[in-house]
């Protein structure tokens, strides 16, 4: 009986077995043979050219899909995506029950992208892909992704690509998801770095995890988390219709630069079989050190429409490291990418000790971004809290671009190019202008911890061109620059300095700026063979002491240097030299407008003969004497109602010995009559 | 005759009024002296009562001007700031013209230093600064003197760099610019 038992159960075994191999074998022809028919339908959603290697059904309820790619239709016909295996799990209570083929899990293993590409294709089949998704069946399904590489641009080094992880599970309304993404290195070669030869580091995955349920219109989020060595953020909210309404926080480390050696961001069965093994536990990436975070993004409140291609951000509000920031604008997502922003952070309406002296920043931003390059207009405006005991007292920096070119093919170089640049700076008590027409600069972005930028520039009818440096590894941020310019049209230089437009002539001078250990500019500049025409002070003495010549004054050298510092702004080895007029000294502007200054003025005897006002004091002049006649004099006070010291020389002697004191009198008192009259 | 009646009547009305006002004046003039006198004697509490009590009832007087200077000086040296502020604030805005508006201002800056009022301080010592638009051709310095009703003799002297205010010869404050 126990035989015959046995014989039985062998025999239904060897039926079961025909039946199933028979059944696979009639799948796998009809699989082979519906190829053609799976590759017509892909081409009723995508104009790329589809194909597929082999197409196999292995018992119970498994479709394995080998070499799988998506190619360009035309040109070179490169692949924009390969998958070189695809298993497609069926639902086998469907497939007996109902006899009814429904997938319930995909599997891709090692799927590969041109960056490139995918994105074109991303960006051409954007609504097609979502008409696709639309209309798959609402059932439980698992989706996972292993291994999947995303290739640069093809001139980029092949060794370095995008490594990635995905997983997707819903079940009912339920939606989860989770995976990482992170820059690696193929093979094991080694790099040079500094005396050292090391592994190439691979980058620190970011991962994520998201939870939602389905919603008759959409989906509520109820957890998205990003995070990374130096990152971590969580979002939550909801889309219903074109809305998604996200709210959320995150932080970051932004002077992290990773890890020594390679990170396992890749999922390797083998390597955790044989970890388990050896009784080690399966690695985990470490968490944030909230002890070296320095970027805090706390308070994420933003509405987006997505009006596809059109995303508009209705409201975006955030706190930057307590500085409340707000966006709005819109991003059309056509060729090219349209983009219209307005960013603005108010310390005032924050209620909150603002940094620094910072009161308010604006950002506008209008233009198109084509091949990662973006062109457009826009302004930046800085207004800052009026200070009290410093000077100069910045009240507001205002810069207009026209034609901004920003691109990063370069990156970490970022080239830079702008058709106009417009400088406008508002201080307590003066206005300053600029503009820089065709401006050209090289940003360089690789060291995290300091940016430079160099620059070039056409500047009223010569050139400017320098450098500038910024230190973030401070807050604020030390900001250090130095500018050279040549050939410029000295009158044209009235927006910086108003007195500049009675000086004619090319100048040319280098600046210096710092904003550490304490806020300076400073530098030198020179006019050569110019002319000064009605110049207020030597417009003053020719009209008070009827010297027409001093009118126009043609000089052969007019130099000083410069200084402006949290303590005032002051021209110093201030020199003039002419025929007939010479001048030299120094002038300071300190806190509250309070003036400085020792100038020596010489005026040629042929000159002070124009005068019959001077006439009488030439006589008092030694005879026969110099050339000229120095005037040596200091100013002091307020600027508006400046102190005045005919301080001593010969000439002054001369004109003392030969006056009595009543007359000196009588000439000081007609000076304060006079400077009264003024007033 | 009949015609002659007003005329009359008006002209005793008149010397009536100017008979009162004489005596009113007299009576202010009287006080002010009595004022003085007291100050001259070092009696700075009973010459502080005469003066109050001169600008309570002849707010219009000539001598108002010192009268209220004095009392504002008074204060000062009791150190109730917060009066002193008082009478020489509207000493400021009563003579704005006064040649003794400078002094005024000093008393205000020592007081401002004295509360630790920094930025009130340094407005002052701009308004001082711009007080005067001095010019030095011959000399090196210039001199503002006053004598007090309460006998103190204040003296500015300017430089071209800075003013030096003194009190019966002491130094009381400077100002550099």
């Amino acid at each position: 009986m126990r035989k015959y038992l046995t014989k039985v159960a062998l025999f239904l075994f060897l039926i079961i077995l025909l039946i199933s191999a028979s059944a696979s074998i009639v799948c796998n022809i009809i699989l082979a043979k519906s190829k053609n028919t799976v590759l017509e339908a892909s081409n009723k959603y995508f104009p790329q050219k589809v194909s597929i290697g082999n197409l196999l059904y292995l018992p119970p309820c498994f479709i394995v899909i080998t070499d799988a790619s998506m190619a360009e239709a035309s040109g070179k016909k490169e692949n924009i995506i390969s998958v070189p295996q695809a298993w497609i799990r069926l639902s086998l209570l469907e497939l007996i029950a109902r006899r009814r083929a429904s997938i319930s899990g995909i599997s891709l293993y090692r799927p590969q992208a041109d960056y490139p590409r995918l994105r074109e294709f991303l960006k051409e089949n954007f609504e097609r892909i979502m008409e696709f998704i639309k209309h798959l069946p609402k059932q439980d399904i698992k989706i996972s992704i292993k291994e999947a590489e995303l290739r640069p641009a093809q001139n980029d080094d092949r060794e370095h690509y995008i490594a990635a992880n995905f997983f997707l599970k819903i079940r009912g309304n339920s939606v989860s998801a989770k995976g990482s993404a992170g820059r690696n290195f193929r093979g094991t070669s080694l790099l040079r770095r500094g005396s050292e030869i090391k592994r190439p580091e691979a980058g620190v995955p970011l991962r994520f995890v998201f939870k939602g349920v389905l919603a008759d219109s959409g989906i509520s989020i109820e957890n998205l988390e990003l995070m990374r060595e130096n990152l971590y953020a969580k979002f939550w909210g909801d889309s219903a219709g074109n809305i998604l309404s996200l709210n959320g926080f995150g932080f970051a480390n932004t002077f992290f630069t990773g890890r020594d050696g390679y990170a396992r961001a890749a999922f390797n069965i083998a390597g955790r079989l044989k970890d388990a093994l050896a009784g080690r536990a399966a690695p985990r990436y470490p968490a944030i050190d909230l002890s070296k975070v320095n970027l805090y993004v706390l308070d994420i409140n933003c509405r987006i429409n997505l009006l596809l291609p059109r995303l508009r951000i209705e409201r975006l509000s955030f706190s930057l490291n307590n500085n409340p920031v707000s966006v709005q604008g819109s991003i059309l997502f056509s060729r090219p990418v349209g983009i219209g922003l307005a960013v603005s952070s108010n310390q005032a309406e924050s209620g909150k000790a603002p940094v620094e002296n910072l009161k308010k920043v604006d950002l506008r931003l209008q233009g198109i971004l084509e091949n990662s390059a973006f062109t457009g207009n826009g302004m930046l405006s800085l207004d800052f809290i009026k200070k009290k005991k410093a000077s100069p007292p910045l009240e507001r920096l205002k810069l207009g671009f026209k034609g901004l070119s920003v691109n990063p093919s370069g990156y970490p170089r970022l080239k830079l190019s702008l058709k106009g640049l417009s400088l406008f700076c508002l201080t307590e008590s003066n206005i300053y202008r600029m503009f820089l027409d065709g401006m050209n600069a090289l940003v360089y972005l690789q060291n995290e911890k300091s940016k430079f930028i160099e620059f070039n520039s056409k500047l009223y009818g010569g050139s400017v061109n320098g450098w500038g440096r910024v230190d973030l590894d401070t807050f604020p941020p030390r900001v250090s620059s130095a500018v050279r310019f040549r050939g410029v049209d000295a009158n044209k230089l009235e927006g910086l300095l108003v007195h500049l437009s009675k000086v004619y002539g090319r100048m040319y001078g280098q600046a210096y700026f710092s904003s550490y250990p304490r806020l300076i500019l400073n530098g030198g500049m020179v006019v050569e063979n110019g002319y000064l025409r009605d110049f207020e002070f030597f417009k003053w003495l020719s009209e008070t002491f009827s010297l027409p010549s001093l009118r126009k004054i043609d000089f052969t050298k007019l130099s000083s240097n410069f200084t402006v510092n949290d303590e005032g702004a002051g021209l110093h080895e201030l020199k003039l030299n002419s025929q007939d007029v010479n001048l030299s000294g120094y002038f300071r502007l300190g806190a509250d407008d309070l003036v400085s200054s020792k100038l020596s003025l010489s005026l040629s005897r042929e000159l002070l003969k124009e005068s019959p006002k001077f006439a009488p004091l030439l006589r008092l002049a030694a005879d026969p004497g110099p050339a000229s006649l120095a005037f040596n004099f200091q100013l002091s006070g307020v600027l508006d109602a400046m102190n005045f010291q005919w301080l001593s020389s010969d000439f002054k002697k001369d004109v003392q010995d030969a006056i009595p004191g009543f007359i000196e009198r009588k000439i000081e008192r007609s000076v304060e009559d006079l400077i009264e009259s003024v007033q | 005759m009949r015609n002659m009646k007003p005329k009359v009547l008006f002209a005793a009305a008149m010397l009536v009024s100017l008979f009162l006002g004489i005596c009113y004046a007299e009576e202010g003039g009287r006080l002010y002296s009595s004022a003085l006198r007291e100050a001259r004697s070092g009696n700075k509490e009973t010459a502080f009562m005469h003066f109050r009590s001169f600008l309570a009832n002849y707010p219009d007087s000539r001598y108002a001007r010192d009268a209220l200077f004095a009392t504002g000086e008074y204060y000062f040296l009791i150190s109730d700031y917060a009066d002193s502020v008082q009478a020489f604030t509207r000493y400021l805005d009563d003579y704005p013209d006064s040649p003794c508006v400078s002094f005024a201002l000093v008393y205000l800056l020592k007081i401002a230093e004295k509360r630790g009022e920094e930025s009130l301080a340094s407005d002052l010592k701009k308004k001082i600064a711009t007080l005067r638009q001095m010019s030095f051709l011959f000399r090196e310095s210039k001199e503002y003197k006053y004598r007090s009703a309460l006998f103190r003799k204040h003296k500015a002297v300017y430089y071209i760099d800075r003013a030096e205010f003194y009190i019966d010869g002491e130094l009381f404050a400077k100002i550099s610019y």
